[in-house]
C-alpha cells in the first residue's frame, strides 16, 4: 500500500500531515505558497491559506505570464483565441520558440481562403528581425530577407492574420514589438495576438488571484492585505535570499531551492519527495477528480470531470487553513 | 427566527405603502404581523426601510472585468475603488449601501464559467448574468436563413447552458462586421458576408425572447455609442422596436447631439420625450461621475475606436467568434467640456423621464463611473441645491449645451424606491423581491437620514439579506453567500444535435464545452437560484 502522507520522508496519516503542515506554517515568519500548479478550487483555497498566514503566492511558470502582462499593462495589446484562430485566420505567423506547427488546413468558416502559416525562428536575431518586420510593415525601404518581405506582405493583405509566441521563450522586448507591430496593422486590416498560455494551469490560477485579490499573480499578504509586486514575491530569489522560512508547494516535483527552508509539498501520487518534512499525495485536477481548469483549446476556464474522487489540493489547503484556528 | 424592525418609515410603493409601522420577518421571507413576540427586535425609528436595492446593469464579473483588474493594478484599493474591485470588495460594499441582487449584464457563453465562479467570489448578495447573443457565426447564420424557430431554441439553449437571466445583444453584427474590417456600424448597415443588418439582427433576437418568455425584454447595447450625434441612432432604435418590449442599456451614452460650437450637445432632453411617448421601452442611465475609471465593455468596436482616449495610455482588446471585450481606462474631468456635458445629459434623463418605472439607476458601473459613486448621485437626484452646487463648478459652455440648469425636479423617497427596487423586480420578472410585502424576500435596507445623503446611502443604517442582518453602518455583522439567479427555458432537443455538428465542425469541440454544471460552480451547496419563465 502506498502511503497518503509523509512526514520526514515516512509514512503517515494525512490528519497527522494536515496538522504538521499547519504547525509549521503557523509559526513562520514569512511563508511562501508555490508552484501553484492547481485547478481553480485550488487556487481559490490557496489564497484563503495565504490570507489567513501572511503569506506570499507564486507560480511556477510566473515569470512567462509576467512578462506577457508587463507588455499588456505598459502599452496594451490586440489578441484573440486559439477558436477564432481556427475558425477564421487566413494568416498565422509562429515567432520564436516553443511554438509548434499551425495546420494549413483552411478556416473552418472561411473554407475557400487558402491559410497560410509562416515563421520567424527564435534566437539571437529575432529581436532585430522583428524591427525590421515592423519597419518594412511601416512602409520603410530597407534591405531585408525575402523572407521577411514575404511575411510583411502576407500580414498586409490578410483578413485575419494572427501572431503567436510563447512568453515562456520569448523576451518581454519581442513581446512589445510582436504587439506594436499588430496594432499599427490595425489602423488598415485586422491581425491579433495570441500569446500561448504556460503550464501548471498559470492562466486559470492568474485569473482566480485576478478576482479574489484584485492584483494578478505574485501576491503577498504579509501586512494583512494584498500586495502586488513582481519582483519582490518572486519565489525563487526569496528563497536564494533567504526571506522565506517555509514553503508550501503544489507541484509535479519540488523546486531547486527546496532545500533553502522547510517544504511541505503537495505531490501527485508516486512523485518522489525527498527533502519535504511534510508531503501529502494529492489528485491530478481534471483526472483523478473533478476541475475547472483554463483549457489551452478554448482560452477560457472549463470543466473537466475526473475519473474519481481522489483528494484535491483544494481539500488539503482547506483542511490546514481550518487546522490553524485563524479566522478567515 | 422571528425578527421586528419596529417603527420606521416603510417606503414600499409596489405595495402602496408608505408609512411609519412594523416590519416582520421570519425564515427568510417578510410576513404579515403575527401574534407572537419576536426573537429579534431592531428599533428603526426615525429610520427609512426599503427592500434591497436591485441594480440591473453593473460589470462586475467575467474575463473582461477581470482583464481590466490586471491591466490596472494601481487602481485597485484606490479612493473610490477606481478600477474593477475584487469580488469580496463587490460584494460588501454592495451591500453597505443596501444592494442585494446585482446583475452583470455582459457576459458571452464561451466565458459564463469564468463569470459564475466570481460571481460565487462575492459575499453578502445575489447575482445574475445576462448572456450575450448576435455577433456570432452560429446565430447569424440561424438569422440569415430565417429560423425563427432554431433561434429561439438557440437562444434558450445558450440561457440555460450558460445560466443567464435574461438576453443581451451588443451593437448586434457591429463587432462581426469590425472582423470583417468595417469601422463603422449603424442600425441599416449590413454585416458582410451575412447580408444581415443590425436591425434584423436586433429584432430577431428580441422576438426570440419574447417568443421564449423571458421576463426581461432584449437588453440592448445599441450602436455608435458614445459618438456625437448618436441620439438619431437611440431615436431610430427605439422605432425599430415597433413597440414590443426592449431594454436600452446605458441610455445616457447616446444623448448626444452636433451642437454647439464643438459639434458636442447634450441632446437628452429629444430622448427622453421619445421614451416618455415610447411605453415598451425602458432604458437604464449609465451615468457619468467624475474621476479615475476603466471601461470595460464587449463593443470591440467602440473600444478600439476609444483607444486613443485611454488615461493611463494602455489598453486590451480581445477578438472572438461572437462579441470580444475591450477594456480602456478613462478619467472623466470636471473641467473637461465633453465629460461635463456627459455628466449633464445623464441627470437629464433621470429627471425628464417621467416614468421611475422605465428608468434605471445605473452608472454602466465602472463605464460611466464605478457603482461607489451611487451615494452621490442619488443625493444628486433628491436635491436640486445640490445640483446647482455642483453645475456652478463645471464649464458653462458644457451647461449651457443642456437643460439641466433649468430642471428643478427632485426625487422623492417612493420614486427612489421605484426606480432601484420596484421596478427592476417587475422587469427582472422576479414576484419576491423589490417589494416588502408578505412573501416577499427578507432583502431590506435601513437608511437613517442626516444632512448628507451620499453619507446616508453610502452606509445603511442596517441591512437584511434573506431575513438575517448582515451590515451594520458598513461593518460586516455575519459573513453571508447569495446565489445566481438563473432561467431554464424549454426548447426543442433538436437543436442539440445541430449545435454539436457545428462546434465539432467549426472549433474541433464539444458544443458542451461551454456549459456550466452547478458542481463547477460550488460543490458544496447549490449556487444558483432558479426563476421561471413567463411561459
Ligand atoms: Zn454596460
Amino acid at each position: 500500500m502506498t502511503a497518503e502522507a509523509l512526514l520526514a520522508g515516512q509514512p503517515a496519516s494525512r490528519a497527522a500531515a494536515i496538522a504538521a503542515a499547519a504547525a509549521l506554517l503557523g509559526a513562520s515568519a514569512n511563508p511562501l505558497i508555490a508552484g501553484l500548479a492547481t485547478d481553480i478550487d485550488g487556487a481559490e483555497a490557496a489564497i484563503g491559506l495565504a490570507r489567513a498566514v501572511g503569506g506570499v503566492l507564486d507560480h511556477t511558470a510566473a515569470a512567462g505570464g509576467l512578462r506577457d502582462l508587463d507588455v499588456m499593462r505598459q502599452a496594451g495589446w490586440i489578441t484573440t483565441t486559439p477558436l477564432l484562430v481556427r475558425a477564421r485566420a487566413d494568416c498565422i505567423l509562429l515567432v520564436g520558440d516553443g511554438v509548434g506547427d499551425f495546420p494549413t488546413t483552411p478556416p473552418t468558416l472561411a473554407p475557400a481562403q487558402a491559410r497560410r502559416v509562416l515563421r520567424l525562428p527564435g534566437g539571437a536575431a529575432l529581436p532585430h528581425s522583428l524591427a525590421l518586420l515592423r519597419a518594412l510593415l511601416a512602409g520603410r525601404k530597407l534591405a531585408a530577407s525575402a523572407a521577411l518581405h514575404e511575411i510583411a506582405e502576407a500580414l498586409r493583405t490578410a483578413q485575419c492574420g494572427v501572431v503567436i509566441w510563447s512568453a515562456a521563450h520569448t523576451d518581454g522586448l519581442c513581446i512589445e514589438m510582436v504587439c506594436g507591430m499588430i496594432d499599427d496593422l490595425n489602423r488598415a486590416t485586422r491581425c491579433f495576438g495570441l500569446p500561448l498560455p504556460g503550464p501548471g494551469n498559470l492562466a486559470g490560477v492568474m485569473q482566480a488571484i485576478g478576482w479574489q485579490c484584485g492584483f494578478p499573480l505574485r501576491v503577498g499578504f504579509a501586512r494583512g492585505h494584498a500586495e502586488h509586486d513582481p519582483w519582490r514575491f518572486d519565489a525563487a530569489r526569496m528563497a536564494a535570499a533567504g526571506e522565506a522560512d517555509v514553503a508550501l508547494w503544489i507541484g509535479a516535483a519540488l523546486p531547486d531551492w527546496a532545500a533553502k527552508m522547510s517544504m511541505i509539498a503537495l505531490l501527485p501520487a508516486g512523485t518522489p519527495a525527498e527533502g519535504a518534512e511534510v508531503t501529502i499525495f494529492i489528485g491530478r485536477p481534471g483526472v483523478d477528480h473533478d476541475a475547472v481548469l483554463h483549457e489551452p483549446a478554448t482560452g477560457a476556464l472549463g470543466f473537466r470531470r475526473g475519473q474519481g474522487d481522489a483528494l484535491s489540493a483544494a481539500a488539503v489547503l482547506t483542511a490546514i487553513t481550518q487546522a490553524l484556528g485563524v479566522p478567515c | 427566527m422571528l425578527t421586528l424592525l419596529s417603527g420606521g418609515r416603510i417606503v414600499d410603493p409596489a405595495n402602496r405603502r408608505d408609512a411609519i409601522g412594523d416590519l416582520w420577518l421570519e425564515d427568510g421571507l417578510v410576513i404579515a404581523p403575527p401574534d407572537r413576540a419576536p426573537d429579534e427586535r431592531h428599533d428603526v425609528s426615525g429610520c427609512i426601510v426599503m427592500a434591497g436595492g436591485i441594480d440591473i446593469h453593473s460589470h462586475i464579473a467575467g474575463t473582461n472585468v477581470n482583464t481590466a483588474r490586471l491591466l490596472l493594478p494601481e487602481l485597485r484599493g484606490s479612493a473610490g475603488f477606481a478600477g474593477a474591485p475584487e469580488s469580496e470588495a463587490i460584494g460588501r460594499l454592495y451591500a453597505a449601501m443596501g444592494f442585494t441582487l446585482v446583475v452583470e449584464p455582459a457576459i458571452s457563453p464561451a466565458v459564463a464559467l469564468q463569470a459564475h465562479r466570481e460571481l460565487a467570489a462575492i459575499p453578502f448578495i445575489d447575482k445574475a448574468i445576462l448572456s450575450v447573443l448576435g455577433n456570432e457565426d452560429f446565430g447569424l447564420q440561424l438569422i440569415r436563413a430565417g429560423e425563427h424557430t432554431a433561434l429561439a431554441d438557440y437562444v434558450a439553449r445558450t440561457l440555460a447552458a450558460s445560466g443567464g437571466l435574461g438576453l443581451k445583444t451588443i451593437n448586434p453584427g457591429g463587432a462581426a462586421a469590425f472582423a470583417r474590417n468595417v469601422r463603422r456600424f449603424s442600425l441599416d448597415d449590413e454585416v458582410p458576408e451575412y447580408g444581415l443588418t443590425s436591425r434584423a439582427i436586433m429584432r430577431s433576437l428580441q422576438q426570440a425572447a419574447i417568443r421564449l418568455g423571458v421576463p426581461h425584454p432584449l437588453h440592448l447595447h445599441a450602436n455608435n455609442l458614445g459618438l456625437p450625434g448618436n441620439v438619431e441612432s437611440a431615436l431610430a432604435t427605439i422605432e425599430a422596436a415597433e413597440g414590443q418590449p426592449l431594454h436600452l442599456a446605458h441610455l445616457q451614452f447616446y444623448a448626444y447631439g452636433e451642437e454647439g460650437p464643438r459639434k458636442f450637445s447634450s441632446a437628452a432632453a429629444r430622448l427622453a420625450e421619445a421614451v416618455n411617448a415610447a411605453p415598451h421601452i425602458t432604458a437604464d442611465v449609465g451615468q457619468v461621475m467624475f474621476g479615475q475609471t476603466v471601461t470595460v465593455s464587449s463593443d470591440v468596436l467602440r473600444q478600439f475606436g476609444a483607444r486613443n482616449q485611454a488615461s493611463p495610455a494602455k489598453s486590451a482588446l480581445l477578438e472572438t467568434d461572437g462579441n470580444g471585450g475591450g477594456i480602456v481606462p478613462y478619467r472623466y474631468r470636471k473641467e473637461n467640456f465633453f465629460n461635463a456635458v456627459q455628466w449633464a445629459a445623464g441627470l437629464e434623463l433621470f429627471l425628464l423621464i417621467a416614468d421611475p418605472w422605465r428608468v434605471f439607476f445605473t452608472t454602466d458601473h465602472p463605464n460611466g463611473a464605478p457603482f461607489t459613486a451611487y451615494p452621490d448621485l442619488l443625493a444628486l437626484l433628491m436635491d436640486r441645491d445640490l445640483r446647482a452646487a455642483w453645475i456652478a463648478e463645471l464649464p458653462p459652455e458644457a451647461m449651457a449645451m443642456s437643460t439641466l440648469p433649468a430642471l428643478t425636479r427632485e426625487y422623492a423617497w417612493g420614486e427612489i424606491a421605484i426606480m432601484t427596487r420596484a421596478a427592476p423586480a417587475r422587469l427582472l420578472g422576479l414576484a419576491d423581491r423589490g417589494h416588502l410585502g408578505p412573501g416577499a424576500r427578507a432583502d431590506v435596507a435601513v437608511y437613517r437620514p442626516e444632512a448628507d445623503r451620499a453619507a446616508m446611502f453610502r452606509n445603511a443604517a442596517l441591512v437584511f439579506k434573506d431575513g438575517l442582518p448582515i451590515l451594520r453602518e458598513g461593518r460586516v455583522l455575519r459573513p453571508h453567500r447569495g446565489r445566481a439567479l438563473r432561467l431554464s427555458p424549454g426548447f426543442d432537443a433538436a437543436i442539440e444535435p445541430r449545435l454539436a455538428r457545428y462546434y465539432d465542425a467549426t472549433f474541433g469541440l464539444a458544443h458542451t464545452a461551454f456549459d456550466v454544471p452547478a458542481e463547477a460552480i460550488d460543490r458544496t451547496r447549490d449556487p444558483f437560484e432558479a426563476v421561471p419563465c413567463r411561459n
